[in-house]
């Protein structure tokens, strides 16, 4: 523990000195990392080399490698997801089958969670407990005690469970069908833990947002079914699905990509009034008004981008560019316009992005 | 069995009936000068006289018989070896800065490298069954054909004619449950000989590493890495009537293998893998007064099946399988014009096969190549233009030359040496057929090699020898072929332009101090591989390639007395980029590591035993050579070698 503190001064220091003059938030004061955005790049799948970036978005100062850097280790294979729980930031490391948890006024590592599979993300439901969507085929949402960070319970749910939402006394779960099919999200009931309710949406939903009526915007996949031979067999449309969280009835679909493009969408974020509801698809990242019926036929940020995600204050748009996974990826920063605003190195395969 | 297959068979057993009517010795007719291994070696063992080679031959048998080429290589040589892990794990080549799939590999002259992927897992092939292993640095590709940026590395098995029945017996025991076994018989006469080699190892790799991916690195012992091998290889030598030679190969070689999971993840079992190949090849020689005619004919085939067992509480196992064939026919005639010039002509062809899932059906694809070879020698001053025309069916490259030269000082022992040539790699069927991202537009990688060096072979006697080579080397790899990502899949193209160059220098020397006897040997390699593709590299430019240290060195010293020998090696690789921006969070640091063996030969009128033990990585360092899959930590080894009816040497009666 003594080494980590020395670790952590030493690593606030050498940043100092490096800002040269440059404010740096995360070394001066009690906040630490507790306030800006994380984006958790990757990494190559096998190559152990995923991580953590943190960005103060008050002083747009990136650091990189920021677990290593504090922790002294690295992370581990395939970094899918960070969430924030208060003081808390719990990151899964899919393909290391465990969730590190750190203390975001430090980065200092507080426990793992493990013995677990296929972990995609985690869920503060309250100071006491938290889901974590966890299966490829027969998926379940584990309960998490944050003080012991133990499992203490499993709750059955579709394929591939993926993204989770809470709205009032329930979480709704994306069953993103893993590496089969699936077209249901399950309602988890927070008080008792048990499925209250599973409805059938579209094709493989992978991620969901609430507008500002409170409608659940809700991004399918679409299915695929592969033959033996890797050719695909059979091929539905891409979707965004609008939904009464109450009632799960069904309001619209609008298809987006088309058949055959080789893409599969899977990010989804609102602006600040949570009116705009925006999505990656092929080519960039594509808009629609969450009272509209068509998204546009144009992106709002033409290029190949990874991951993306929206400042909840400022309503800038983050996007996120791997290059390839042998070398580090960028954030660019663009205006809601599409007015690029500066951009920044990451690690390895940048993928999604949280803000606190 | 094939139609080839069947014609192969043929061809042997109707050899064979035809040697025993005729005992002529058909390499004491030949006029022309020529040293036994040129003419019964492979074609391109002759190219590799004017390359910067080395060789391990005489260790083989005893030292590693049964032993895989990657620990050939990593033990006896400073190469760049990387490898996921413990025995059996997929090992690789980086030779000069290159990528695996630069490096052409063959056996007994016919390349073996994967139709699929350009590269052959090192570990695959059993180098110990081999009777010599030659490393051409930099090879040709107008003389040796397709992916030689790096160079090539070729396994002979030869015929000993005065031999008329010795048997090896070889066992071994080590660390972690290893155990391996094995049996070579070699007999017949001076005219026919035959080989016959087979192996059985098992190797759990339950060894101890240092995790440092966990809190504290603490200990843990390797699991899900176990391996389980049954290979065998026969050959069959023929002098035939009317200055006809026969060569006839086979190779069954079978592995099982656990992929375990990386440091980083939860040690279950994930992954499985079975490796079988079955290699067949036969040679006819015929001799003339001035010149000769070579036929080989060869047809392997390889399969892979791959086994994950995906989800641990579903029980869901997925299976994917790969079956790869190479059909190759080669026909050369060298023509001594005289003493001083030979002159050789050819061609070859090359036909292969691919089935795979991502394929979408079978893939094939063929290719052929004629070349020319002159090579002159004037006193102390020897020479040889190449060139080579190939024909692929898609865009190939242009016509290929190369030119060497070799000048002996009249100081003794000093010469100067020095190549130019043209280097070529095709698309691998990877590259052009898997769907989705498959690029069958691609264009084969090109590129340009300079060596100059010297050598000093000081006079050696029967008390001492010393030799020093030096070599530098250029290299440039235009459209070098690398997968990225596009808008929705990867996808390979020629995007990269590579520059290597470097120095490689060799001291080997032998003393004999009354009974004792001392050998020492030091390689240092110094390589640069830059990429130079600009502006698409950003970040990358000027940057050395992943996984190619700067420095590797070794060295290595071994005292032999009364049947005792007792041998120490060093080695030291320096600081390796895994990223290719050079992100100093994900280097693999540098590392150190020693081994030690010892042994005795006990001898007898006819037969010889030989007993070893050795310690691999004496100092139980803790190193990865490819990141966050451990080395092993110290091992123990015990091999025992009963070799029945050997020549005994006037050096080992003493």
């Amino acid at each position: 523990m003594m080494r980590s503190k020395l670790t952590v001064c030493l690593v606030f220091g050498a940043l100092f000195l490096a800002s040269c003059g440059k404010e740096n938030p995360a070394g001066d004061s009690d906040a630490g990392f507790l306030h800006g955005a994380y984006i958790t790049n990757e990494g190559a799948f096998g190559n152990s080399n995923g991580s953590v970036s943190y960005f103060d978005t008050d002083s747009a100062y990136m650091i990189n490698h920021v677990f290593e850097s504090v922790n002294g280790r690295p992370l581990g294979d395939v970094v899918q997801s960070v969430s924030i729980a208060g003081d808390k930031a719990f990151i899964v490391v899919n393909n290391s089958q465990k969730v590190e948890v750190v203390d975001l006024k430090t980065f200092e590592s507080i426990g793992v969670i493990d013995g677990l599979e296929y972990p995609r993300s985690f869920l503060a439901i309250n100071d006491q407990k938290g889901y974590l969507t966890d299966g490829n085929f027969n998926g379940r949402v584990y309960v998490i005690d944050l003080e012991s960070l133990k499992i203490t319970d499993t709750i059955p749910c579709g394929s591939g469970p993926e993204k989770m939402i809470p709205y009032e006394q329930t979480v709704l779960v994306a069953n993103s069908g893993g590496w089969g099919n699936d077209s249901t999200l399950t309602v988890i009931d927070t008080g008792t833990d048990k499925v209250s309710d599973t409805w059938v949406v579209g094709m493989n939903p992978a991620d969901l947002v609430l507008d500002k009526d409170n409608q659940l915007w809700i991004l399918c996949v679409g299915k695929v079914v592969w033959n033996p031979d890797w050719t695909i067999g059979e091929e539905t449309s891409s979707s965004l699905v609008v939904l009464d969280p109450v009632s799960g009835k069904l309001k619209q679909t609008v298809n987006i990509g088309s058949v055959g493009d080789f893409y599969w969408p899977l990010r989804i974020g609102i602006n600040k009034n949570k009116d705009r509801i925006y999505y990656l698809e092929a080519g960039g990242i594509y808009s629609i008004s969450s009272s509209g019926s068509s998204s546009g036929s144009q992106p709002v940020i033409s290029k190949n981008l990874y991951g993306f995600g929206i400042d909840p204050e400022t309503d800038l748009i983050y996007a996120l560019y791997a290059p390839s996974f042998t070398t580090s990826g960028w954030m660019f920063r663009y205006k809601p316009d599409g007015l690029r605003l500066d951009s920044l190195e990451v690690g390895i395969g940048p993928s999604q992005i949280v803000f606190n | 069995m094939t139609r080839l297959n069947y014609t192969i068979f043929l061809i042997s057993v109707l050899a064979r009936c035809l040697f025993s009517s005729n005992d002529t010795l058909l390499a004491q007719s030949i006029e022309v000068q020529l040293d036994e291994v040129q003419i019964m070696g492979s074609r391109k063992s002759s190219y590799t006289t004017d390359l910067h080679t080395v060789k391990i031959d005489t260790i083989l048998k005893t030292k590693y018989f049964g032993s895989d080429l990657s620990q050939i290589l990593k033990n006896e040589t400073n190469l760049n070896i990387t490898q996921y892990g413990g025995q059996g794990s997929l090992a690789s080549i980086r030779l000069r800065g290159s990528a695996p799939s630069q490096t052409q590999i063959n056996w007994n002259g016919i390349p073996v490298n994967s139709p699929t992927t350009g590269s052959i897992d090192l570990s695959l092939l059993s180098g110990g069954m081999a009777d010599a292993i030659e490393i051409a640095y930099g090879a040709c590709g107008s003389l040796f054909g397709n992916g030689t940026f790096g160079g090539s590395i070729n396994l002979f098995n030869n015929p000993d004619w005065e031999n008329r029945i010795s048997v090896n017996l070889a066992g071994e025991a080590g660390s972690w449950n290893h155990y391996k076994s094995g049996i070579s018989l070699r007999t017949g006469n001076n005219s026919w000989q035959y080989h016959l080699t087979g192996l059985y190892q098992t190797s759990p790799n339950t060894y101890r590493f240092h995790n440092t991916f966990k809190e504290g690195n603490p200990i843990e012992y390797r699991m899900n890495d176990s391996m389980n091998l049954l290979t065998f290889q026969q050959h069959i030598f023929l002098r035939l009537p009317h200055n006809w030679f026969f060569q006839y190969g086979a190779w069954y070689h079978n592995r099982d293998k656990q992929l375990p999971a990386s440091m980083s993840s939860t040690p279950v079992f994930t992954a499985f893998q079975r490796d079988q190949s079955i290699r067949q090849f036969v040679r006819a020689t015929k001799w003339y007064r001035r010149s000769s005619v070579e036929m080989v004919a060869a047809y392997f085939t390889d399969s892979l099946l791959y086994a994950e067992k995906i989800s641990k509480t579903d029980s869901i196992v997925k299976l994917s399988g790969i079956r790869s064939s190479d059909s190759y026919l080669s026909i050369y005639h060298r023509w001594f014009i005289s003493n001083n010039l030979t002159l050789e002509n050819g061609a070859d062809f090359e036909y292969q096969t691919a089935k795979v899932e991502a394929y979408n059906g079978l893939a094939d694809e063929s290719r052929g190549a004629f070349f020319s070879l002159l090579k002159f020698m004037i006193k102390q001053f020897s020479a040889n233009l190449s060139y080579r025309q190939v024909f692929y069916s898609m865009t190939g490259p242009k016509p290929l030359f190369s030119a060497a030269f070799q000048y002996h000082l009249p100081v003794n022992g000093f010469s100067f040496k020095g190549q130019i040539s043209n280097k070529f790699r095709f698309p691998t069927l990877n590259d052009r057929f898997w769907q989705p991202g498959g690029n069958p537009g691609l264009l084969p990688e090109t590129g340009i090699g300079y060596d100059l060096g010297f050598v000093w072979d000081a006079a050696s006697h029967t008390k001492s020898s010393i030799k020093l080579s030096s070599l530098l080397f250029i290299q440039q790899i235009n459209n070098w072929i690398q997968w990225v990502p596009t808008s929705t899949y990867w996808s390979p193209q020629n995007i990269r332009q590579v520059k290597c160059q470097g120095l490689e220098l060799n001291i080997t020397g032998r003393w004999k101090i009354g009974t004792v006897g001392l050998d020492a040997k030091t390689m240092y390699a110094y390589t640069e591989s830059f990429d130079m593709s600009l502006p698409a590299a950003e970040k990358r430019y000027h940057r050395q390639l992943a996984y190619v240290p700067f420095h590797l060195l070794k060295i290595q010293t071994g005292i032999n007395f009364h049947g005792f020998e007792a041998t120490m090696s060093y080695k030291f690789t320096g600081r390796r980029f895994t990223s290719d921006d050079h992100d100093p969070w994900l280097d693999l640091n540098p590392y150190h590591l020693a081994d030690f063996s010892i042994g005795y030969t006990f001898l007898t009128k006819k037969d010889k035993i030989i007993l070893k033990g050795n310690i691999s990585n004496l100092f139980d360092t803790s190193y990865q050579l490819i990141r966050a899959y451990p080395a092993p930590g110290r091992s123990f080894y015990l091999s025992i070698n009963y070799l029945f009816n050997q020549k005994i040497s006037k050096d080992d009666e003493k």
